[in-house]
């Protein structure tokens, strides 16, 4: 027994659902539920445990797996999220036909995902990082309204963001000198500690680039508001908001922390953060502007990687630790908002706010209440979950530079700004309040919710359980120097950036309109709404054009040398097939006399 | 305890030809096939390892977790021989009589081969096998199977010659032919000029037992002319473990210096590339394979020219996984002949309507051939690529990769030709295999998939084994 278990046992499960017939759906369902608690069961007896059970298969299975404290959290975390998002997954698809799909590759996912936590190898590591497109691609297709384009469109963005990744651990396995992500890390710290060559900073870019698009950063984001549209809730929380999130984490984690020495302010430093704030700035004030409640998630969502992004890359043990506890915050409180969307979708029909006509809180009292908590924690509301993390980002940030710490302010007043925009309009916006009709989401899928949108307020209370078990999986011990003063300014600060928010939201309730007040004004005026609408400046319609100008240059290359290649190369291939065909002639004595060459050839190696 | 599977075989054959009761080639047939099963599940008994050393008549016989893989690869090969065989309609009842009195003898001499320590008893139980596999490829008496085996007899000869050369070299250094004797005389005298003579006599000799470039003469007419049962019998285990098997024991008692690990990669690499070329232009399905054949065993002569554990554990694997899957192959080729009448691939087209269970078994078994993910010889090809990185030896590694890509040519080449395309109006009547042929092709895929999808088990429980 040991946790490569965690890759059989969903995949052995995934393969079975995509075979069995569909007359079995309870079977299915009861498989796809046992097999994720069995998962989280074996991920919680594995923490942080030696991985061999006999010392025979130490020699090689310590070749490609390892399980040390940071993988085994995020394994748990993970195991935990995929059991909640199965039970909704189960009660939220009842009538979709591709449940088969969805739930085999959400198992084969989860496989993957684990294999890319445990392997301590980088072909495997590259194996099941790149293995994970497949039921991505999966799981988006099994959604409604044409989802195969969307499907493609993250696929294609995924592969060059991989192709990235391949390269950037192709050169730190040569400058490490071993496939070993353990081993050859130690040797890459030993050869190239603090200095920026060309090598170097290749390796590292490469590298980022692969994690950050895993987090969704842009402009490798632009697939996922598509994919809120289409794809189902579970795949929204359980691949965008988790599985996304835990791997960039973990691989930025890993680069800036064990890959590479990187000094703090130094210029990958900073061009990093300046990443992480354009993307938290952009994605942030794009959520603000949508009519769609999913999109709005997804595109807050980048922006909450950006806030990640931001963290990490301060190089600061409070950056790192925060990056950590931020993921685990908005993993928590995004998948209680996605599933609060869920329910709305299911009762409505949509979420967007040109159908849903407002006044939900009478209908839907408990998905309200789950809003509200889970809303809290995404504004950062004190004493919820994500309100200690935001604050450690701010002070790692205001560590490097005062503008860091300016952007993500904007970018939390922009946040607090929607989401009371969207709690105003979705729950009170009275125009549903006379027809009280009860639409509450069934048993199955609020408990999911529920659990989520509670973690969010325990957490946030009991914050130093959750700091203290990160600490220790980074291995990591917070400074205790920093000033308790600043602290206290930055949390005065933060108050103060809800109070604009309430006056906002104030100021524009009288006007009945909708809620943003001054912010959309501002929004329109740096024409965030035209860059919303305007699909020519998506980056990925970007490349897709530059590739189709580029294949008309290189098809014209291409037939030119396919002249080659269809002349010379198979010309050359099928004469030497011949000769060997022809040397084979049956004859006897030639093959004694190959025999004898081969003796002689034999003596003159020895 | 392990001996049984030594002494049971000979048993059978006595108990078969002693004409106490009429026994049919049905009940033979029978037997043999049990027999098989019985070797599969009995070497996992728990208490197979337990008995360790037997020494018998003044021979040393010991079993060991590399004993175990060929054990189970025997019978495995063994099983799916016997399947065919049964359902083979081409050879006559009497025939087929005699076919399973000579797997048997060669099971006893393969078993043998697997457990002895000693060099003089390993010649003798490589003469037992080859004496078996002359009768075998030539049983159907056509002109060309007896071509086949003359060729394999005198081939074979100058290997036995040289074989018996290097065992009484060998036996004259060190007072014994006993492996460990030999391999403190070899700690000893490896560098005098006779001991590596009778070096070179002896991996000359496997070399020719195993097929490898250019020692491989014999092995494609002996492969495509023989009956089917023999063929994959023959390409499925027989030269696997007279030539490569043998080679893995000598690996343990020669001293492993730099020039014999050149001789292996260079051999190897050799064997990868021509006999992977040699296939593209083949017609004969059955030819085309023999080369294949070639091409795999120069990966595991490469993967043990790495010089390394890791080496030889992923020799031993990519061993067994080419045993399922070349079997496979030739189960299916003789699917094809048996229903078409032909091993020609240009008077075949478009098979896989009719014959779906040989053409899906077939990709699987060309797929794991390549080495593509994620069955079984995709991580054999992965472990041996690895062994050589690891290694040092990194230029053969990259042409190890890069050889796959000729396999995967000429087995699509193959395939799209046998079983894609449009199927030609003669065939339109044809139906699938015999049932037992089916099921051995079944059996065979199903181990290929498995082993691939649970590559971490099985990677554990070879590491088990290698412990011993």
């Amino acid at each position: 027994m040991n946790i490569i278990l965690s890759i059989i046992i969903p995949s052995a499960a995934g393969v079975l659902i995509y075979l069995l017939p569909s007359k079995f759906n309870k079977t299915k369902n009861v498989l796809f539920l046992a097999a994720a608690a069995l998962n989280f069961l074996i991920a919680v007896v594995f923490y942080g445990k030696i991985i061999c059970i006999c010392d025979a298969s130490a020699y090689l299975v310590n070749l490609f797996f390892r399980n040390y404290e940071l993988n085994s959290f995020m394994a748990v975390f993970l195991a935990a999220v995929t059991l909640i998002t199965s039970i909704y997954a189960v009660a939220f698809m009842k009538q979709n036909k591709k449940t088969q799909v969805f739930y085999g590759s959400m198992l084969l996912a989860l496989s993957c995902v684990n294999g890319v936590l445990f392997s301590d190898n980088f072909i495997f590591f590259l194996f099941f990082w790149e293995a994970l497109m497949i039921p991505m691609f999966l799981m988006i297709a099994s959604g409604e309204n044409k989802p195969v384009p969307t499907a493609i469109k993250a696929f294609t963005i995924s592969a060059v963001a991989d192709l990235c990744l391949m390269f950037g651990v192709m050169l730190v396995c040569v400058a490490g000198d071993s496939f070993s992500i353990s081993k050859g890390i130690c040797e890459l710290k030993a050869v190239v500690p603090g200095t920026y060559g060309l090598f170097t900073t290749t390796a590292f870019i490469m590298l980022f680039i692969g994690a950050a698009a895993k987090l969704g950063a842009m402009p490798f984001h632009s697939w996922i508001p598509e994919a809120s549209a289409k794809a189902p809730v579970a795949f929204m929380v359980f691949m965008v908001t988790a599985v996304e999130k835990i791997l960039g984490i973990y691989l930025l984690i890993r680069i800036t922390n064990d890959f590479f020495i990187i000094e703090q302010s130094s210029f990958i430093s900073v061009s990093a953060m300046t990443f992480g704030i354009i993307t938290a700035l952009v994605a942030n004030a794009l959520a603000m502007v949508q009519t769609d409640f999913k999109k709005m998630l997804s595109y807050a969502s980048i922006g909450q990687a950006g806030f990640m992004i931001v963290a990490v890359s301060t190089m600061s043990v409070i950056g790192t630790v925060a990056a950590l506890i931020h993921m685990h915050a908005h993993v928590i409180y995004k998948s209680g908002l996605f599933f609060v969307s869920g329910n709305i979708e299911k009762a409505e029909g949509s979420t967007d706010m040109n159908v849903i006509k407002g006044g939900l809180r009478k209908s839907m009292p408990y998905t309200f209440v789950a809003f509200l908590l889970s809303g809290a924690a995404f504004a950062g509301v004190p004493f919820f979950y994500a309100f200690y993390s935001k604050e450690m980002i701010y002070e790692s940030a205001l560590s490097v530079h005062w503008i860091f710490y300016a952007g993500l302010l904007i970018c939390s007043l922009i946040a607090i700004i929607t989401i009371i925009n969207w709690g105003a309009r979705l729950f009170f916006n009275g125009q549903n309040n006379s027809a009280f009709e009860d639409k509450e989401a069934s048993t199955w899928m609020f408990i999911p919710t529920i659990i989520f949108a509670l973690a969010c307020a325990l957490l946030g209370l009991f914050h130093q359980v959750p700091l203290k078990i990160i600490s220790v999986v980074l291995n990591l011990n917070l400074p205790e120097t920093h000033s308790n003063v600043l602290t206290v300014i930055l949390i005065l600060i933060s108050l103060i950036l809800f109070i604009l928010a309430v006056l906002n939201f104030i100021k524009a309730y009288k006007k009945k309109t909708d809620y943003l007040g001054y912010a959309l004004p501002a929004a329109k005026f740096l024409k965030i709404d035209k860059l919303n609408l305007n699909e020519n400046l998506d980056p990925y319609n970007i490349f897709i054009s530059f590739i189709k100008r580029l294949s008309k240059v290189l098809f014209v290359a291409d037939k030119a040398l396919n002249y080659f290649y269809d002349l010379v190369i198979p010309a050359g291939i099928g004469e030497m097939a011949r000769s060997t065909r022809k040397a084979h002639n049956g004859n006897m004595s030639v093959y004694l006399l190959w025999v004898l060459i081969g003796i002689v050839c034999i003596f003159i190696i020895f | 305890m392990f001996l049984l599977l030594v002494l049971i075989p000979l048993f059978l054959v006595l108990l078969l030809n002693l004409n106490l009761y009429k026994v049919n080639y049905k009940i033979a047939v029978l037997i043999a096939g049990l027999f098989s099963l019985f070797q599969m599940f009995f070497i996992f008994s728990p208490n197979f390892f337990s008995t360790g050393l037997v020494d018998l008549l003044s021979l040393r016989f010991e079993c060991d977790g590399i004993s175990w893989i060929m054990l189970f690869s025997i019978a495995i090969v063994s099983f799916a021989a016997i399947c065919v065989l049964y359902a083979s309609e081409t050879i006559a009842s009497g025939k087929k009589f005699h076919f399973v009195n000579l797997v048997l003898l060669a099971l006893a001499g393969m078993n043998g081969l697997v457990f002895v320590r000693d060099i003089f008893s390993i010649y003798v139980f490589i003469e037992i096998i080859a004496a078996t596999s002359y009768v075998l490829i030539a049983l159907d008496k056509t002109k060309k199977s007896l071509e086949a085996s003359f060729k394999y007899l005198v081939i074979s000869s100058v290997a036995t010659v040289m074989m018996l050369s290097a065992v009484a070299i060998l036996f004259m250094a060190a007072g014994s032919t006993d492996f460990i004797k030999v391999a403190q005389m070899y700690k000893e005298y490896g560098a005098n000029p006779l001991i590596v003579v009778a070096s070179v006599f002896f991996i000359v000799g496997l070399f020719i037992k195993g097929g490898v470039m250019p020692f491989h003469g014999w092995l494609p007419d002996a492969y495509s002319a023989s009956p089917n049962p023999t063929s994959v019998f023959l390409a499925g285990i027989v030269t696997k473990t007279t030539g490569i098997y043998t080679l893995v024991r000598l690996y343990a008692i020669f001293d492993f210096n730099y020039s014999m690990q050149l001789v292996f990669l260079v051999f190897g690499s050799l064997s990868i590339v021509i006999a992977a070329i040699g296939a593209i232009n083949q017609d004969n399905f059955k030819r085309m394979l023999a080369y294949s054949s070639i091409s795999q065993v120069g990966y595991i002569v490469l993967a043990f020219g790495s010089g390394t554990i890791l080496g030889v554990f992923a020799g031993m694997f990519h061993l067994f996984n080419h045993s399922v899957f070349k079997s496979l192959l030739f189960v299916n080729a003789s699917a094809l002949e048996s229903r078409v009448n032909t091993n020609q691939i240009h008077n075949m087209s478009g098979l896989a309507s009719r014959m779906p269970v040989t053409s899906t078994t077939s990709v699987i078994a060309f797929l794991s051939t390549a080495g593509i993910p994620p069955l079984a010889g995709f991580w054999s090809k992965l472990l041996i690529v690895l062994a050589l990185w690891f290694s040092g030896n990194k230029e053969f590694a990259v042409l190890a990769l890069l050889a796959s890509i000729f396999t995967l040519t000429y087995f699509l080449i193959m395939q799209k030709k046998i079983f894609f395309g449009q199927l030609k109006e003669k065939f339109n009547t044809i139906k699938e295999a015999r049932f037992t042929i089916r099921l051995a092709s079944l059996f065979l895929c199903a181990i290929t998939i498995l082993t691939g999808l649970f590559f971490p088990i099985i990677l554990n429980f070879m590491a088990f084994l290698f412990s011993f």
